[in-house]
């Protein structure tokens, strides 16, 4: 049995806007907690680019580094945590254009869990993850959309 | 003594009140702004105009309409292109650009005519390929007639530009290059939304500089939103230490229906300051200083230059009233008194060329001889003057009779001296400078609301809204001379520009 295990979540929503409006969205890491109820702080180091990061406070926890692993302008993004002691987060975020002037917007998280940290993590921290996923992209679509 | 006071010295007495009820903000000016849409292509350009003709003189914008991602109150067209670009469409542009090149440079109109400047922009000149970039230029010089000390701009970004791109155009035929700077701060051009690094801008113009080439232009952008005077300090400071001959600053603005005005009507984000308010003008002093300090003219409203290093693509433009063909979608032309706009639908443009046909989208009517003097004469006010013999030689007309009223309100209202060679601005003339070339727009053209239902596409659609105004809006009733000092409000939608076409 493996000593780490997958958790995966997603939110997607198809709202009337232009791809480039998300994007615009995205990259401005730092007015993230504008629209983004769960986080308390958050600071972009450098520029929005691949092997930069930021240090995000979520509502009610401790700072956590962020590092951006891809970064495709106007397409998708992709970052890594490290949250000790359980494991490591990925999170995946995706701009696909699904008809005229209509975008859906992906925001997924992958996490990998050390086994023995697997219960406290699902009863505490999972739950508020999922939720967020959610309520993250409702709110970009709320920001972006033309209807 | 900065640079304000070179253009007039007489002190402003501010208990008169302003000279206009509004202010208005137009650093790009297109004329006439109104145009109507037509279904033209190679047809309507025969007929009307004589492409048979011996050329003159002329200025050719060619248009990449491309960008990595759109900033966030960008007023421009601009398609967006995937960096994976899995349909070929970077490729099959060019193609076609270069088709329609060849096209245009086979009448005797533009065979024969003299290419005084070349200027590639967009969308984002530099985003394309370095061997598309190579197609493109080599084009320019086989199909056309270039003037030997014209000069070539490429305008882009940055980000764009990496050793063997940097490399190339050290060695063409380019010669200047204009980039999108906006700030050297990375969480500006977050907020902004630029597609380039902090540390990108900065790194480029050193990697050129090194390779010898020195003529290199900036776009700085002020009062964006979370923009203090520390921060546009600390821009100008990075301006300071590059040793570029050339910058401009542009003022933020928030332009209707972007995402910057959505954030920033639903609370996410701060409004800029009013650019009346204490801070801004602070902006544009320290600016002004910077440039006094380091050796910097503003030889036109708001650029900034060391000697021999004025925009020559202004001046084609501008100052002297030369043709401009724009090819491209998104260009503007403009020629034997008609502008003509291709539209933005790239994908649309493609497919005309390839079946052996020109996009021509809209076009003003034939200019009446009035209206180009009118056209001529807000251009030249860009560089805070008009030279009587320049327009006699041009028009064959007195400049002072053919404007008489507007020059009489002028000078009334101390925006401009009268002289015997020339009217130049005065510094209350230079404060207000876009209402003061708003003074010499042809009546016919304001409170032009049908114009807001064609097709227009960058500041042409501004320039539209502005003139859907009635004259009066801006500009007061004619035998007003002064009006209660504006007080300072929100930061509104109104234009902004950075480099376009006419």
């Amino acid at each position: 049995m493996s000593d780490t295990q997958q958790l995966r979540a997603s939110a997607t929503v198809t709202v009337r806007a232009k791809g480039y409006d998300v994007w615009a969205v995205w990259v401005d890491v730092n007015a993230w907690k504008a629209w983004d109820d769960g986080i308390a702080d958050i600071r972009l180091h450098g520029n929005f680019v691949e092997g930069n990061g930021f240090t995000l406070t979520p509502q009610g926890g401790e700072p956590v580094e962020v590092t951006l692993k891809t970064v495709t302008q106007g397409e998708e993004f992709s970052d890594e945590t490290v949250i000790e002691p359980f494991g490591v987060l990925h999170g995946y975020h995706r701009i696909e254009q699904v008809g005229e002037d209509l975008v859906q917007v992906t925001h997924e998280l992958v996490a990998e869990i050390r086994s023995h940290h697997l219960g406290v993590f699902l009863k505490e921290i999972w739950p508020d993850m999922q939720a967020g996923l959610g309520s993250a992209v409702n709110a970009i679509a709320d920001i972006v959309s033309s209807d | 003594m900065t640079a304000l006071d070179t253009v007039g010295s007489e002190s402003i007495d501010s208990t008169l009140g302003d000279p206009y009820p509004n202010k208005c903000y137009l650093p790009f000016i297109l004329y006439p702004p109104g145009m109507h849409r037509i279904p033209g292509g190679r047809e309507w350009l025969e007929s009307h105009i004589d492409m048979q003709q011996q050329g003159s003189d002329f200025v050719l914008y060619v248009g990449i309409p491309f960008c990595r991602t759109r900033c966030k109150s960008c007023p421009y067209f601009a398609s967006l292109l995937s960096e994976n670009d899995s349909r070929g469409r970077e490729e099959l542009y060019v193609e076609a650009l270069i088709q329609d090149l060849k096209r245009w440079a086979a009448y005797p109109k533009f065979a024969t005519g003299l290419v005084r400047n070349v200027y590639i922009g967009g969308g984002t000149g530099s985003i394309l390929k370095t061997a598309n970039l190579r197609r493109v230029v080599d084009t320019v010089y086989e199909t056309f007639r270039i003037a030997e000390e014209a000069e070539f701009t490429l305008e882009g970004n940055a980000r764009d530009f990496d050793a063997e791109k940097i490399d190339y155009v050290v060695a063409s035929k380019i010669n200047r290059l204009s980039l999108g700077v906006q700030s050297f701060q990375a969480e500006i051009l977050g907020v902004i939304g630029s597609p380039h690094a902090a540390d990108d801008s900065a790194r480029v113009i050193k990697e050129f500089q090194n390779r010898g080439f020195r003529n290199i232009q900036l776009d700085l952008m002020y009062n964006m939103p979370g923009h203090t005077l520390d921060i546009w300090k600390r821009d100008l400071e990075v301006l300071s230490t590059l040793d570029v001959p050339h910058f401009t600053i542009y003022l933020y603005r928030i332009h209707k229906e972007t995402i910057q005005a959505k954030l920033i009507n639903k609370g996410k984000l701060d409004r800029p300051k009013d650019p009346e308010g204490p801070m801004v003008k602070a902006m544009y002093r320290e600016a002004l200083e910077i440039a006094e300090a380091f050796g910097y003219k503003m030889y036109m409203v708001d650029h900034f230059c060391k000697e021999g290093y004025e925009s020559r693509y202004n001046h084609w433009n501008f100052k002297v009233f030369t043709d401009t063909l724009g090819i491209g979608p998104g260009s503007y032309s403009y020629f034997d008194g008609y502008r003509l706009g291709t539209e933005t639908d790239v994908e649309k443009y493609v497919e005309k060329v390839n079946n052996d046909d020109f996009l021509i989208s809209t076009i003003s009517d034939e200019l009446p001889p009035r209206v180009q003097r009118e056209r001529y004469t807000v251009f030249a006010l860009l560089y805070y003057e008009v030279e009587y013999a320049y327009y006699r030689s041009v028009f064959g007309t007195e400049f002072r009779d053919d404007f008489a009223d507007e020059l009489e309100r002028l000078e009334r209202k101390g925006l401009i001296e009268i002289l015997d060679d020339r009217i130049r601005l005065t510094r209350l003339g230079l404060i207000w400078h876009t209402n003061v070339i708003l003074e010499f727009f042809n009546p016919a053209f304001w409170g032009d609301t049908d114009s807001l239902r064609e097709p227009n596409w960058s500041l042409n659609g501004v320039m539209v809204e502005m003139g859907a105004h009635p004259r009066n809006y801006w500009l007061g009733e004619k035998h007003e001379t002064f009006f209660p000092a504006l007080v300072p409000a929100g930061a509104e939608a109104t234009p902004q520009g950075i480099t376009s076409n006419v």
